[in-house]
């Protein structure tokens, strides 16, 4: 894999599956990842604070916060979503929607699940009911993508640019907390 | 988390396309992660662990996960944490199956 950033090369979010878990399979990302105190009862809060804040503001059923591993992602905030998802803290990595924000690097975007090539046959779209989804990386201070601040719609939505922005700002809202559970991140500051 | 050995069956499992998470998938995992450096690690792993490099039954499997729960390398601690996703997914979707089967 050849780099020329610290996250690595951007795939396109319509690549293979292969090449979007080669992207995620970066090391340093991963380390990068693994010092996050996940377990946090405060972090928890403070993020699921800002995804019930998103659902709200964008008026759409689900928000989530992931984390995308190499070959899974976990779910570490959701708002609007029970079930097996929940309940398994997150799902394997080749039905992540999510992973292709962080493997494009960019804000990934489905108006319509159901006539898009990549994900018209995603389970999560043909069994659970995905409709729409829009999602934006999230980035550590140490320049690593390590996951995603997302909306799901359970039926076609076209998000607008205003949509968008909100969403851009609240994922970076989550990041500068994310950065703050990081190990060594109290004594550093 | 114990790994039974029974066959995974069922449309709801078919559907999803998910098969049971084992050993050959953690020791893949960490060939994605590592490159060369994954034969060293994975042997590291399975001596912790204390099962053999080559067969790993559905304890020993177990055993491995836990190993790689409290390695010294995040890296290797996040794919455990994915391996264990997986396989809650993978559980979750196969009891699903079984109440389908059970109702018909």
């Amino acid at each position: 894999m050849t780099e020329n950033t610290v996250t690595g090369t951007p795939v396109p979010a319509d690549a293979d599956i292969s090449a979007i878990v080669d992207a995620l399979c970066h090391v340093d990302r991963l380390r990068d990842i693994a010092e996050i105190d996940t377990k946090s009862p405060e972090l928890y809060q403070r993020i699921h604070d800002l995804t019930d804040r998103t659902q709200e503001r964008l008026g759409l059923p689900i928000s989530l916060v992931t984390l995308i591993l190499d070959s899974a992602q976990l779910v570490l905030s959701a708002s609007g979503l029970d079930g097996w998802i929940v309940a398994s803290n997150g799902t394997p990595i080749e039905w992540s929607f999510c992973s292709r924000a962080v493997a494009s690097h960019d804000t990934y975007v489905v108006p319509d699940t159901h006539v898009d090539p990549i994900q018209q046959h995603n389970p999560l779209v043909t069994i659970d009911g995905i409709g729409a989804y829009a999602g934006v990386p999230l980035r550590s201070s140490n320049g690593h993508l390590v996951g995603v601040h997302c909306v799901i719609d359970t039926q076609a939505h076209d998000f607008s640019e205003a949509e968008l922005a909100e969403l851009r700002r609240t994922g970076d809202e989550i990041a500068a907390i994310l950065d703050e559970y990081r190990s060594g991140a109290s004594e550093a500051a | 988390m114990t790994f039974t050995t029974e066959r995974p069956s069922g449309a709801v499992v078919e559907a999803y396309g998910l098969h049971r998470p084992g050993a050959d998938d953690l020791r893949r995992a960490l060939e994605r992660i590592f490159g060369e450096d994954a034969t060293a690690t994975w042997s590291e792993i399975c001596t912790a662990a204390g099962v053999s490099t080559t067969r790993v039954d559905p304890e020993g499997c177990d055993l491995i996960v836990a190993a790689m729960e409290h390695h010294r390398d995040g890296a290797v601690r996040l794919c455990a944490e994915s391996f264990l996703i997986r396989a809650n997914a993978f559980a979750h979707l196969y009891k699903a199956d079984r109440i389908v089967r059970s109702a018909e």
